[in-house]
């Protein structure tokens, strides 16, 4: 399958609807002005190791852009110290913020530049997007982990939508309270029987379950047994949403690689707490939002979808 | 492979589900880890350990595993046996080791 064919499959399934450029854009921009000098240019790509640097005017008005392939003209031909403005491109192309990342990808297709600048309806530069962080937002919309930065505040538009729902109407409930191991599990166990009665398939029954058991058992391993697991399941969705009081993950990361658990000889003698847990929630789920931090509680929402079997 | 071929290779016992001896089962896991269990998500499968606790039942539960051979002889607490009784997953025990019953079980075809 080509890249093009990959994109289309994945733009099939939805995953890229809510990432437009200002999402995907870095917002750490090294800008200079015309009247600075192509040498300073220089400087700050070798400093910072970027490959074009946006000029702007006094107002923050993206008026050109200036390329390593353009340093190296200057540089051949003695012009160091001259202006930027001198050797710019003036015809730049770039992004707007709200542009859709189908037009980011065809950007780059059509181009084949390595960055771009974004820019706002007013023409104020707001960022810039490279491959890379096409490639990081396309990662991020695999895993849609988001932990306690800037990113965080785009998906918690959609988290936090749903959260009144599962205070007042959740279409399951369950509260967990475990002292061990012992009754981990009775939890999930309800929530597969209601799924079944509900109709939902085999497939996305057993995905939701099993991943519902290893956020119960995290609760009952990690946060003293105390916790809730709930459920929206409706329109071919099944939403699942476990949360704990605490400690919290204090690096959600290190937590998503296989092998990495902070669990004790005595949990891991039952069977469990070999650092598979949330690698296997995310494995098995459509998406998946973690929010958490030291000290903090944890909320782990899963989403299952029934057409993508 | 039917269930009570697994009794009759390993000579084990039915702790749990005799009445279902005749189900098929086409793969086996072997582990003690459950999240292993857990990753390889294939119904028809039966699961071979060398644990006793209630989350092998939940395991097999929610993996929709039809039975689980127990090794080593290990006494099976009665909550557990219970837990297999209400969620009904056939419960099978063997004196083999875990290594033992799987290589038994699997130079008869069971395949990994």
């Amino acid at each position: 399958m080509s890249l093009e064919q990959s994109v289309e499959a994945l733009r099939y399934l939805g995953l890229f609807s809510s990432l437009d450029a200002s999402s995907v854009m870095s917002t750490a921009v090294h800008a200079l002005h015309p009247e600075d000098r192509v040498a300073a240019a220089r400087t700050l790509m070798r400093e910072k190791s970027i490959s074009g640097v946006p000029i702007v005017d006094a107002d923050s008005r993206l008026v050109g852009i200036i390329s390593v392939s353009k340093i190296i003209e200057a540089l051949a031909d003695g012009r160091l110290a001259d202006s930027v403005d001198s050797v710019m491109t003036r015809d730049v192309v770039f992004l707007h913020a709200h542009d859709t990342f189908e037009t980011i990808l065809s950007c780059f297709q059509r181009f084949k530049f390595g960055r771009f600048p974004v820019v706002e309806e007013d023409g104020k530069l707001v960022g810039m997007i490279t491959d890379t962080d096409v490639l990081s937002a396309i990662i991020r919309s695999f895993y849609s982990v988001y932990v306690h930065d800037q990113r965080r505040t785009m998906t918690l538009g959609s988290f936090s939508a749903l959260s009144k729902e599962f205070e007042s109407s959740a279409d399951f409930a369950y509260d967990i309270s475990s002292t061990g191991l012992e009754n981990a599990g009775e939890g999930s166990a309800r929530l597969k029987a209601f799924l079944q009665s509900k109709g939902f398939g085999d497939s996305i029954v057993r995905r939701a379950s099993v991943c519902a058991y290893e956020a119960e058992i995290n609760v009952c391993i990690h946060a003293g047994g105390k916790g809730s697991l709930r459920a929206i399941a409706r329109n071919g969705e099944i939403i699942v949403r476990v949360e704990d009081e605490g400690p919290g993950i204090e690096n959600i990361d290190l937590s998503m690689k296989e092998g990495w658990s902070t669990a004790t000889d005595a949990i891991r003698e039952l069977g469990f707490g070999a650092g598979m847990g949330l690698p296997n929630i995310r494995l098995f789920s459509d998406h998946l939002v973690i929010i958490s931090g030291k000290d903090k509680s944890t909320k782990v929402e899963m989403i299952f979808l029934a057409d993508k079997e | 492979m039917k269930l009570s071929e697994v009794l009759e290779i390993t000579s084990a016992t039915c702790i749990v589900g005799e009445q279902l001896a005749s189900i098929e089962v086409n793969h086996a896991f072997a582990s003690d880890l459950m999240s292993d269990v857990l990753a390889m998500s294939r119904p028809d499968t039966l699961l071979i350990t060398g644990l006793t606790t209630p989350q092998i039942i939940r395991t097999a539960h929610m993996l929709d595993l039809p039975a689980i051979l127990v090794a080593r002889g290990k006494d099976v607490p009665q909550d557990v046996v219970d837990l297999a009784r209400t969620t009904g997953i056939v419960l099978l025990s063997t004196h083999d080791i875990v290594y033992v019953a799987s290589g038994k079980l699997y130079v008869r075809g069971l395949s990994g």
